[in-house]
C-alpha cells in the first residue's frame, strides 16, 4: 500500500519535471543552485552616433559649441522601469597643447517621443565628471525618445588657434 | 595591463580619435534603425513576479557563490558594427542610477566576466553573451552596483569622437543567509505651489531596508471641496534610492485644482513592495505648507501574504504532529509522546529507545 503511494508520488514528480520547459537552466554555484527562466521582453537601444564637429571659435573666444546630432533611445522592454541618459567627456585638446577648462552638455527638449513616457532634460550640465543629462520617466510599456544635444567646450583665456578634439560618451541604462 | 591600456586609450582618445576608446573597432553610424540594443535573456525563477528583476540583474548571494545570466546584444544600425561588451562601476547619485566613466572598476565589475568582450555584428544580427559573476569567499557584505555596457565608437576624424553605450543595471547584494529585506517609509507630505502657480505635492521617501529601490507611484485626492475627487496622478520619478538615502518625490497637479482641503493618498512602489500614506492637504496661495506627517501608513499586501503563509505552515505542522501522534496511539506505540507525557515524573533512567 505504502509502496504504491511512493510509486504514484514518483510518477507525479516525474511528470512535473518533464513539463518544466527546457529553458529552465540550472546554474551550479558553489552554494545553492538557482533555476532561471527565459524572459520575453525586448531590448533597450541607443542610436550609434557619428562623430560631430565643433563650430570655429573666433580668436579669444571663451567657448566653442557643436551639435552632437540625434540621440534616440528605444525601450522595448515592456516595463515601467524607464531609463536614464548620462554623459561624460574627456578634456578637449588642440594640436598645440591647450586644454579646455570645462565641457557642458545640453540635451535640449525632446525632439519627439512615442509610447507612454515623459522625457525630461536637466538642461545645460557639466560633464567633466559623468552626470545624468536626460531621463525617460513615468514609462509604461514600449517607448522611444529623441534628443539633439549641444556640446559647449570652454576654452582657457590663453587658448591658441587650433582644432580641439575630445571624446564624449553617451550612456543609457 | 588591459585596464591600464584602456585608461591610456581613454586619455589619449582626444589625441587619437580615429582609434576609438577601448580600441573598439570604429563604426560608421548609419541612419535608420534603433541602434545598438541590449536585452536581459533570463532571470531567476524566485524573482518571477518582480518587475524590476525582468529588466535588471538583481540578486542576493553568499560569498563564494556564482551568478550566471545571459544578455543579448543586437545591431540595428543599418551597417555592420563593432561592439565592446564590458562591466563597469555604477553609483546612485542624487536619485539617479549612473554608470561611471569608461570602464571604471569596482569590486562587482572585477568579479564579472563576459564570454565575448568584443563582437562584430552584421546589420540585423543578434548575439548571446554569457555573464558570470564570481563572488569571492572573502567578499565584504553589502550591496554593489554595476552596469553591463554594450558600446560603439564613432569612426572618422571628427573633432568630437562619440562613444554610445547602452546597458543593463546590476544590483548585487552580498551577505550570508537570506536577502536583506527591502523597506521604505513615506516620512512627510507637503503641499506646495510653485512660482507659476502650479500645485505640487512633495513627499519624502526614506529607504530603511537593505537594498536599493527604484520608485514609482500614484497620488489620489479624495473628499475635496464639494466632494470632489482627483487622480490618480503619476509620481514624477526616475528615482533610485540607495540604502539609507531619502529623496523628495514630487507630483505635479493641474493648475485648475481647488486649494482643498483634500484627503491625499500616496502609493509608492518598488518591485513587489508598496507603501501608502494618507494625509489631509491644503494647497497654499503661494509657497509651501508645512510638512504634514502621514496619518496612516500600512504595509503592503505582500507582508500580509508572507504572514499568512507562515501561519498556515505553523498550522500544518501542528496538524501533522497531531495526526502522527494519534496514529501512534492507535497502534499502541509504547513510546508515543502521549504515553511519555502520562508517565509519573520520577527520576528514571532515560528510555533506551524513543522514536521522535
Amino acid at each position: 500500500m505504502k509502496s504504491l503511494r511512493i510509486i504514484a508520488n514518483v510518477a507525479i514528480v516525474g511528470a512535473i519535471v518533464t513539463l518544466v520547459p527546457a529553458t529552465a537552466a540550472m546554474a551550479a554555484g558553489s552554494g545553492d543552485t538557482t533555476a532561471t527562466f527565459t524572459l520575453v521582453g525586448g531590448s533597450l537601444d541607443v542610436t550609434a552616433a557619428a562623430g560631430a564637429a565643433l563650430t570655429d571659435g573666433a580668436p579669444g573666444a571663451a567657448s566653442v559649441a557643436g551639435s552632437l546630432g540625434a540621440v534616440s533611445v528605444s525601450d522595448t522592454r515592456g516595463s515601467t522601469a524607464g531609463w536614464v541618459l548620462s554623459a561624460a567627456s574627456t578634456t578637449f585638446v588642440d594640436g598645440a597643447g591647450s586644454v579646455s577648462t570645462g565641457v557642458s552638455y545640453d540635451s535640449g527638449a525632446t525632439t519627439g517621443s512615442t509610447g507612454t513616457v515623459t522625457p525630461t532634460s536637466t538642461g545645460s550640465t557639466s560633464i567633466t565628471a559623468v552626470a545624468p543629462v536626460a531621463a525617460g520617466t513615468l514609462a509604461s510599456g514600449n517607448n522611444t525618445a529623441s534628443y539633439t544635444p549641444t556640446l559647449t567646450v570652454e576654452l582657457p583665456s590663453s587658448a591658441l588657434a587650433g582644432d580641439y578634439t575630445g571624446t564624449v560618451t553617451t550612456s543609457v541604462a | 595591463m588591459r585596464r591600464l591600456l584602456t585608461l591610456i586609450a581613454l586619455v589619449a582618445g582626444s589625441l587619437l580619435p580615429a582609434a576609438g576608446a577601448f580600441g573598439t573597432p570604429a563604426t560608421t553610424a548609419a541612419s535608420g534603425g534603433t541602434g545598438i540594443g541590449i536585452r536581459l535573456v533570463d532571470a531567476p525563477v524566485a524573482t518571477r513576479d518582480n518587475p524590476r528583476a525582468r529588466v535588471y540583474i538583481i540578486d542576493h548571494v553568499s560569498p563564494g557563490d556564482t551568478v550566471e545570466r545571459h544578455i543579448e546584444i543586437s545591431n540595428d544600425t543599418g551597417a555592420p558594427a563593432g561592439v565592446a561588451v564590458y562591466a563597469a562601476a555604477a553609483k546612485i547619485q542624487s536619485g539617479s542610477f549612473v554608470g561611471l566613466e569608461g570602464d571604471t572598476p569596482n569590486d562587482l565589475s572585477t568579479w564579472t566576466t563576459l564570454s565575448t568582450p568584443r563582437l562584430q555584428l552584421a546589420d540585423g544580427a543578434k548575439q548571446l553573451v554569457a555573464v558570470t559573476i564570481t563572488v569571492p569567499r572573502d567578499a565584504a557584505p553589502g550591496e554593489q552596483y554595476a552596469v553591463l555596457w554594450a558600446q560603439t565608437t564613432s569612426g572618422g576624424k571628427a573633432a568630437i569622437t562619440q562613444v554610445s553605450r547602452v546597458g543593463i543595471r546590476v544590483y548585487l547584494s552580498v551577505g550570508p543567509g537570506g536577502e536583506p529585506a527591502s523597506a521604505f517609509t513615506i516620512e512627510s507630505l507637503t503641499a506646495r505651489r510653485d512660482a507659476s502657480g502650479v500645485p505640487t505635492v512633495a513627499a519624502t521617501v526614506r529607504n530603511t531596508g537593505g537594498r536599493a529601490l527604484d520608485l514609482s507611484g500614484t497620488l489620489t485626492l479624495d473628499d475635496g471641496p464639494g466632494g470632489l475627487s482627483a487622480g490618480p496622478f503619476p509620481v514624477t520619478l526616475g528615482t533610485t534610492l540607495g540604502r539609507g538615502q531619502s529623496a523628495p518625490v514630487t507630483v505635479a497637479l493641474d493648475r485648475q485644482l481647488p486649494a482643498g482641503p483634500w484627503a491625499a493618498t500616496l502609493h509608492v512602489t518598488s518591485g513587489l513592495l508598496t507603501e501608502s500614506a494618507q494625509a489631509s492637504l491644503t494647497f497654499p496661495a503661494a509657497g509651501r505648507s508645512g510638512p504634514v506627517v502621514p496619518v496612516e501608513q500600512h504595509a503592503s499586501l505582500w507582508w500580509w501574504v508572507v504572514l499568512l503563509l507562515i501561519v498556515l505552515l505553523g498550522v500544518l505542522g501542528v496538524l501533522g504532529a497531531i495526526w502522527t501522534m494519534s496514529r501512534r496511539r492507535r497502534r499502541g506505540g509504547r513510546h508515543s509522546l502521549a504515553a511519555l507525557a502520562a508517565r509519573p515524573a520520577h527520576p528514571a533512567p532515560p528510555p533506551s529507545r524513543i522514536s521522535a
